[in-house]
């Protein structure tokens, strides 16, 4: 099924809107090496939050159908059971969502939260302390004895990154992670990503909308539109001309921004 | 753009009290702006750069200090309608249940306009922003966020302001339509020779826009760089602050 250096590789992946049978992904397929950073660009409301939660089925069922396969380290992740997929989305595919306010219990702690998961996957404190250190989260003191709402969304998205990052899972899927973010900030959370890919042998799934920063540190760049991946192409070929007359206006655009 | 001043701030603080404690959220700022330039605010989250813009828009008043509209002084919202602030949240300004036509004609009683000029000046103005009149009749639901965003700067700029705000006008806006709006505000600027003061942590997309451009942190001003600076090659003459290179160089532009 999948190839030696493969971890994640998608195929004819369909999702759609049970009730209105309206497609909303229409035939994804793609797939990402291990330790390699893919990029997933694309503008608003073009798909990239489904194509990510659908990869390991965190879509309402009662909604969404999700058709295709998406093999993981040789199984279809589309097939799993509840059971089998929990395990695989608590040890082995870390997601870092788009709205950091969603990502943690609103009514615990966060030393709680931090504490549940040092115990669960036994991970030092230390470890913790380490990362958020990293990603100027000095007074972490403080920031502990803290509820979520209490914090504010950059605090929030960064923290939900360290929640991540400390358990070394074999996959990321980073949706956005860095758009609550200043640039300092961000390229920061960046250098950590590229950490883990370089000296863990992680792989990261990658989606944003901001060309700067797919162009500083992807490996592969895919363009999602309309509910497709159209266009793919190496870090270093991405200015060349494509066939898409989409991908050209963007690429275009962001051209003439480029400072 | 003339040496006329159009706003000028002198020693502007801004305190905010949290139950006995009080916190600093802007410390001693003196500030011009000339009539019909493009000037450009940044600093990174937290550095008082919306406080500073809903203070000049007489939204917020300051804790000390003075601030003056064309040599007069003013608190409170400019009572001529002659500064205007965009807020971030655009999307918010549009009465969800209220037809587009109708939001019109309530800002043009407001500014006692004859209603004999209330069309021709709502389809002037849409078309100001590259909208078409045909939106007069929907409601804001059936626009996109881009066409939303248009719209709310259509419904400020009827108000013929003589200083826009802008409160991060390109977050999470793709680049075409940041290169499109960049052009837009330019085209207005240019035409209706507004003053525009636009705050946003996107520095490289100030750069293609402004003139002038202060960088804020912890509240202060810590330099305002000349965007005239500029020589053929497009690098950047050296700003002088290290906070300002710091930010320059976090987005990988080079200096000559």
């Amino acid at each position: 099924m999948l190839k030696d250096n493969e971890l994640i590789r998608v195929a004819k992946l369909q999702v759609s809107v049970k009730r209105k049978a309206k497609v909303i992904l229409n035939d994804i397929s793609f797939n990402c090496n291990k330790s390699e950073i893919l990029t997933i660009l694309g503008k608003n409301g073009e798909g990239k939050t489904t194509l990510a939660l659908s990869l390991t089925k965190l879509l309402n069922p009662h909604i969404y159908t999700i058709e295709g396969k998406v093999y993981f380290k040789n199984d279809n992740l589309l097939d799993l059971d509840d059971e089998n997929l929990q395990e695989i989305r608590r040890d082995k595919i870390g997601y870092i969502l788009q709205n950091p306010f969603s990502a943690f219990n609103p009514i615990y702690k966060l030393k709680d939260q931090f504490n549940e998961i040092s115990k669960l996957k036994n991970i030092p404190f230390e470890k913790f302390i380490q990362l958020m250190n990293d990603l100027e989260l000095k007074n972490y003191e403080q920031i502990f004895n803290k509820y979520p709402f209490e914090l504010s969304g950059g605090t929030l998205q960064r923290l939900s990154a360290v929640r991540i990052l400390v358990s070394n899972p074999e996959l990321i899927i980073a949706d956005e992670p860095t758009s609550a973010l200043d640039r300092p900030i961000a390229n920061q959370l960046l250098n950590l990503f590229k950490k883990y890919v370089k000296e863990q042998k992680g792989t990261l799934i990658f989606i944003t909308q901001d060309f700067s920063i797919a162009e500083s540190f992807s490996d592969k760049i895919a363009f999602l539109s309309n509910g497709s991946l159209i266009h793919f192409t190496e870090k270093d070929n991405l200015f060349n001309q494509t066939k898409h007359i989409e991908v050209n206006l963007l690429l275009n655009s962001y051209k003439q921004l480029k400072v | 753009m003339n040496n006329q001043i159009i706003l000028r701030l002198e020693n502007i603080s801004f305190d905010v009290k949290t139950g006995s404690s009080s916190q600093k959220i802007l410390d001693n700022i003196s500030l011009e702006i000339y009539k019909s330039e493009i000037f450009g605010l940044t600093g990174e989250s937290a550095s008082g750069k919306t406080s500073l813009g809903k203070i000049i828009s007489g939204l917020e008043n300051q804790t000390s200090g003075k601030k003056f509209f064309n040599e007069k002084e003013y608190s409170g919202i400019e009572s001529q309608h002659k500064i205007q602030f965009l807020f971030q949240n655009y999307v918010a300004t549009h009465d969800p249940l209220q037809k587009i036509d109708s939001a019109f004609n309530e800002i043009l009683k407001l500014k006692k306009e004859p209603s004999s000029n209330w069309y021709k000046l709502k389809k002037e103005f849409l078309n100001v922003v590259g909208l078409s009149d045909e939106v007069l009749g929907f409601y804001p639901g059936q626009l996109s966020g881009g066409q939303l965003q248009r719209l709310a700067l259509a419904k400020l700029l009827i108000l013929k302001p003589e200083l826009l705000i802008l409160d991060e006008p390109f977050a999470s806006q793709d680049v075409v339509s940041i290169l499109n709006l960049i052009n837009l505000f330019k085209d207005i600027n240019k035409k209706l020779g507004t003053t525009f003061l636009i705050i946003s942590h996107d520095l490289p997309y100030l750069l293609k826009l402004i003139n002038r451009i202060a960088f804020i942190k912890e509240g202060k001003i810590v330099e305002i760089f000349n965007v005239e600076a500029i020589n053929q090659t497009e690098k950047f003459i050296q700003p002088s602050s290290n906070y300002a290179k710091f930010l320059f160089q976090s987005f990988g532009i080079e200096f000559s």
